[in-house]
């Protein structure tokens, strides 16, 4: 994996979530309250990318990139949450999942105060934060079994979304259980395996994007 | 070189363990999703295997309700044509006699009294399961049906039929016989029609039935709210003969009750 292959994915991981949200933009009367959230998660995502990007590129301290995607990882969990909350619909399941991001929240802290500060990769907050969306999205699939709500999973914009969590928290959770170990003892391997979690979320994206574009809720004439 | 190797060996052997341990945990998420995907078919399939079966179970037991009702009322119009009826017409008699012999305005009220009790029977016998019916099929009935109509209310009535009479099984007669029979009750109750026209069409595939009336029209959705059981007895009554039931409006007033009898022969 070269540095310019490395770099191209990163752009890429920067720019895609903003194509996937001027295409949610485009198609924001067609397309239901989740998907909008989803296309509000997906600018921030791309936001936030830049941020670290731009604080990365002012060199004003070492690891400024880490702080900002750190900050970043506790309001990507909860979104992602939220998101997969809504799908849900159900009163019971919001409550479960508040307390599952409070608890998120404060496991996060208490790792920057003791194990790994603020500057380095939270790799511990990452790693639970994708147990937490492996339990809900596996959870979310277990009330499509149970409530049925379509004919055809495929044609169900949610199945999408909460495919692109699984997908994407399962495959990067052994990324982030070995970041610390990669980045201190191998740290020139440690670009292979983060390339692997980039192309993970460049999936991710194109999972999410998907389910946007097939998302004909509030107009089911034009499915 | 020595010590080279070994560093060499232990990344090369770890980076393969994050590679079977990340493609391992990306393959669990596909297969979860996967599996998801396949028993939701499975899942769907059985929900449609249990709705059918529910509905079956559910137009049996109307079936049955049905059949018991139907089985009532013949018993019930049976016993007031040949007892109630018998007897009435024998008061009639007795008293139409007394009449020739004392002739005075009491009793000739009285004939009239008994009379008019004598054709309530009649018509309630009819209404409940009429002979005519199986003895001389289903155009016969419905003829009886208009002419007794006819002399109850003030609307006109007519039947009109086409086609060569195709034998019914006695089912599918009294079904499409209380359909008809429900269709002009609303049209006369709830319509307020002045006309009504009763049509049957026979052909080699199927049987139509047509009740136009010219008055105030139908509603649906309304209907269903108000006179929901009239309008649920018919498609129900449909349904149990594999008929299809159309309420279509009328220009410029009016509803056409259609009703569609597939016949199968052999």
């Amino acid at each position: 994996m070269s540095l310019s292959t490395f770099s191209l994915l990163s752009t890429i991981q920067g720019y895609l979530p903003v194509a996937l949200f001027l295409l949610a933009l485009f198609r924001w009367k067609k397309i239901s309250y989740v998907s909008r959230v989803t296309a509000w998660y997906l600018i921030s995502c791309s936001a936030a990318h830049f941020l670290v990007v731009y604080i990365h590129s002012l060199k004003v301290t070492k690891n400024g990139n880490n702080v900002t995607g750190n900050l970043f990882t506790f309001i990507e969990v909860a979104f992602l949450l939220g998101i997969l909350a809504l799908a849900f619909n159900s009163k019971r399941a919001t409550h479960v999942i508040v307390v599952i991001t409070i608890f998120f929240w404060v496991a996060g802290v208490l790792n920057i105060v003791f194990f790994q500060p603020i500057s380095t990769i939270n790799s511990n907050t990452l790693a639970l934060g994708n147990i937490l969306l492996m339990g809900a999205s596996i959870g979310y699939f277990y009330s499509l079994l149970h409530h049925l709500p379509t004919q055809n999973l495929t044609q169900y914009p949610m199945f999408w979304i909460a495919t692109a969590i699984l997908i994407y928290s399962s495959g990067s959770f052994v990324t982030y259980v070995v970041t610390e170990y990669l980045v201190v003892l191998m740290p020139e391997e440690f670009l292979y395996v983060w390339s692997f979690k980039n192309i993970l979320r460049v999936v991710y994206y194109l999972l999410i994007g998907w389910g946007i574009l097939i998302d004909n809720t509030r107009n089911p004439g034009l499915a | 070189m020595i010590s080279w190797c070994p560093d060499m060996n232990t990344t090369n052997n770890v980076t393969v363990l994050i590679a079977i341990g990340t493609a391992g945990m990306t393959l669990l998420a596909i297969a979860i999703i996967l599996f998801v995907f396949y028993y939701q078919k499975k899942m769907l399939e059985q929900k449609l295997v249990r709705q059918q079966m529910e509905a079956a179970y559910q137009r049996e037991m109307l079936l049955r309700e049905m059949e018991a009702q139907e089985s009532e009322r013949s018993r019930i119009s049976k016993e007031l044509h040949d007892s109630v009826g018998v007897m009435v017409q024998s008061i009639l008699t007795n008293v139409q006699s007394l009449g020739t012999q004392i002739a005075t305005d009491i009793v000739q009220d009285i004939t009239q009294a008994v009379h008019e009790t004598h054709q309530t029977v009649r018509d309630a016998a009819f209404d409940l399961m009429p002979a005519s019916l199986q003895r001389f099929g289903l155009s016969a009935a419905l003829s009886d049906l208009i002419a007794r109509l006819s002399k109850r209310s003030t609307a006109t009535l007519t039947f009109l039929t086409s086609g060569a009479e195709v034998p019914l099984s006695d089912h599918q007669r009294l079904l499409l016989f209380r359909m008809a029979q429900e269709a002009l009750a609303n049209a006369l109750k709830h319509a307020h029609a002045t006309h009504i026209e009763l049509q049957l069409n026979y052909s080699p595939t199927r049987l139509e039935m047509t009740i136009a009336d010219d008055g105030v029209g139908i509603n649906l959705p309304e209907a269903e709210k108000k006179n929901g059981l009239g309008l649920f007895n018919l498609r129900t009554r449909a349904q149990m003969i594999m008929a299809e039931i159309l309420f279509l409006p009328r220009t410029p007033t009016g509803t056409c009750v259609t009703v569609y009898l597939p016949l199968f022969h052999g």
